[in-house]
């Protein structure tokens, strides 16, 4: 079902309870909507409620340009939200990677109990792409729910504890009231394993790690980055979300006139696939940044997580989407 | 049959001895037993509050969330759960401050929610600010000069939004108080319980004889809760007037919930149905719409 809020603060708190009930819920919004739903993004991390929440980015500040385009949100999604959660953030670049993105989403939600941001924005969610229909494989779309307990297995438990400390940081999560066991307290205030609330400085240590110890659970369903173009490029460029058609057409110009070219794309943002990062880009020669922000947000992260620094960078913050003209002229090379 | 000690736990209240909570507290657990229902069939949603700590010091589903999306929160709970008696316990600052606009909303979607509101006129748990339905005047830390905002009245707001059960109670009358929720519980759509509620330590001015001096009830007044205009009436004694009706001001049944007129909710709870319920060509066609 469909619920229109009447705002974003209501849509993500109504997000949140449906989520504690046991469906699975996700609220779609842009910038200015994400914002007003940062506090409940908060919420949905202390109470552990697998929520999805899609974000389709446009050029802020503000009202911004709002039927444009952008890739200036994600210091936001990884930030929204006070204290100290887990959070797993896809990009996903195709019509089909949408598709596959959001099944992901919900299972990922349901497996760690956390919030998982689709960082989309304008131009992937607008532009009309010519697809072939059998690519989309509905049935073979798995639903994994996770750690969630059937009223059989909650009657079979000698005690219900909703936050119990596990080595992976997942508590097993029974439908409030489904059965006589299943009758629980979850609250925003820190919790005991019973979801009652405590301010013990020992039992607040020891939930905050469970809560973290599940983002290092999350990385099992991170995926690397993938490299489009030939090995030992002279260029290689970074890219991440919707400017991989643009991207890879820049390669493919590239390569067909003579100067050698790659591409490194990331759908798996967060948390940020560090390794896979170091792995995909050891011996490029000329790493060259493309993103569609003025700060080079993803930059960043490769520097912070990853230690790499990019040669150059292509960035775009005027609302439109990045053509391989653009991205060859700024390098240098049209 | 549930008991009352059914619906106790061995954890203390942080409230101040005298606290109006413990009355709202003891109401509840009454009308849940009145009511025929156990632990397992309620959710109690909650903000943020001295009140709002409520089913910590119970043993029932408890959902306490953010100051002021109470109902945000308790809405998207019933219609994940509509099986589920979901009961909102807040305060004024809560339901009418922060949370007003979830209240109008909630008020015209008739969800159904038993929407208790602890409204003791002041922002207690903060040690004592005035909130939105402070009297005139009322000097406080952040109403250096006196109150200059005049007091929001939810049982007008309510009534003048379409609201189909609205009610008041009162904290020292627990019997009274305790009826007035099982017949809330007892509604289709949103109920709103304003109960006056007594802050001994940071609204003195308005103590247990303050209060009692003051109330009315509605029903040995001969007031019929059919009738919305004579509600209004009733309503807007107080605030403004020196007195204060509790009971029954407006009650109509004949208006469906939200919840019973979504579709999808017609065979059953949403979290009990099963995911894939459709014909394969059912998720073809669906999928044709974008492709």
């Amino acid at each position: 079902m469909t619920k229109h809020a009447e705002s974003e603060t209501a849509a993500i708190n109504m997000v949140v309870g449906a989520a504690h009930a046991g469906v699975r819920a996700m609220a779609p919004t842009s910038g200015g909507g994400f914002d007003l739903m940062t506090e409940g993004v908060s919420l949905a991390g202390m109470i552990e409620a697998p929520v999805v929440i899609y974000v389709g980015q446009r050029p802020g500040p503000a009202t911004g340009m709002a039927t444009r385009t952008a890739q200036s949100e994600l210091f936001l999604v990884l930030n929204a939200g006070h204290g100290e959660f887990p959070r797993v953030v896809l990009a996903p670049h195709t019509p089909l990677e949408n598709f596959n993105c959001a099944v992901r989403a919900f299972n990922i939600a349901e497996k760690y109990q956390c919030v998982v941001i689709v960082l989309s924005d304008e131009y992937n969610a607008t532009t009309i792409y010519s697809v072939d229909a059998s690519d989309f494989d509905l049935q073979g779309v798995k639903i994994d729910r996770g750690k969630l307990l059937s009223p059989a297995e909650v009657e079979a438990l000698a005690e219900y504890k909703r936050y119990a400390l596990t080595a992976d940081g997942v508590s097993p999560r029974a439908i409030p009231g489904s059965s006589p066991k299943a009758v629980y307290m979850t609250t925003s205030d820190e919790h005991t394993e019973d979801g009652h609330i405590t301010e013990d400085p020992q039992v607040a240590t020891a939930m905050a790690e469970k809560r973290l110890r599940k983002l290092e659970a999350a990385r099992a369903d991170i995926r690397p980055p993938f490299t489009y173009g030939p090995q030992g490029a002279e260029v290689t460029f970074v890219s991440w979300g919707s400017t991989y058609g643009a991207v890879r057409e820049a390669v493919d110009i590239l390569n067909a006139r003579g100067t050698s070219a790659n591409m490194v794309h990331f759908v798996d943002l967060w948390p940020f696939p560090a390794e896979a990062a170091r792995e995909a880009l050891a011996g490029a020669k000329k790493i060259v940044d493309v993103e569609g922000n003025a700060r080079a947000q993803f930059a960043f992260l490769l520097h912070a997580y990853a230690g790499i620094e990019v040669d150059a960078k292509v960035l775009k913050y005027d609302g439109r989407g990045f053509t391989p003209d653009y991205i060859l002229s700024r390098m240098g090379e049209s | 049959m549930a008991t009352i000690q059914d619906f106790s736990n061995d954890i203390r209240p942080t409230w101040c001895p005298g606290c109006g909570d413990y009355g709202i507290w003891n109401a509840l657990k009454r009308a849940f037993v009145q009511a025929g229902l156990s632990p397992q069939q309620v959710m109690m949603v909650t903000g943020i509050g001295c009140g709002s700590k409520t089913p910590d010091y119970m043993h029932i589903n408890g959902l306490n969330g953010l100051h002021g999306r109470t109902l945000a929160l308790a809405t998207g709970y019933k219609l994940a759960n509509h099986a589920m008696k979901v009961v909102c316990v807040h305060g004024d600052g809560d339901a009418y401050g922060i949370g007003g606009n979830h209240f109008i909303h909630a008020v015209r979607r008739n969800i159904g929610l038993v929407d208790i509101v602890q409204d003791n006129h002041v922002y207690g748990l903060t040690k004592g600010q005035y909130s939105p339905t402070s009297r005139l005047g009322w000097v406080t830390p952040t109403s250096p000069e006196g109150a200059i905002d005049r007091p929001l009245n939810p049982v007008a707001l309510a009534l003048s939004q379409g609201a189909t059960f609205v009610a008041r109670g009162f904290c020292l009358d627990i019997a009274h108080l305790t009826n007035l929720i099982v017949e809330a519980l007892n509604h289709r759509g949103y109920a709103l319980v304003d109960v006056m509620q007594v802050c001994v330590s940071f609204n003195r001015g308005m103590d247990y004889d303050w209060f009692r001096e003051r109330v009315y009830k509605l029903e040995e007044q001969g007031h019929d809760p059919s009738h919305r205009a004579a509600a209004l009436e009733q309503a807007f004694h107080y605030p403004g007037g020196e007195r204060i009706p509790i009971g029954i001001f407006y009650r109509d049944e004949s208006v469906p919930s939200y919840e019973e007129q979504v579709s999808a909710l017609k065979v059953g709870p949403l979290v009990y149905q099963p995911m894939r319920t459709r014909p394969s060509e059912d998720y073809q066609q669906l999928l044709q719409e974008f492709i």
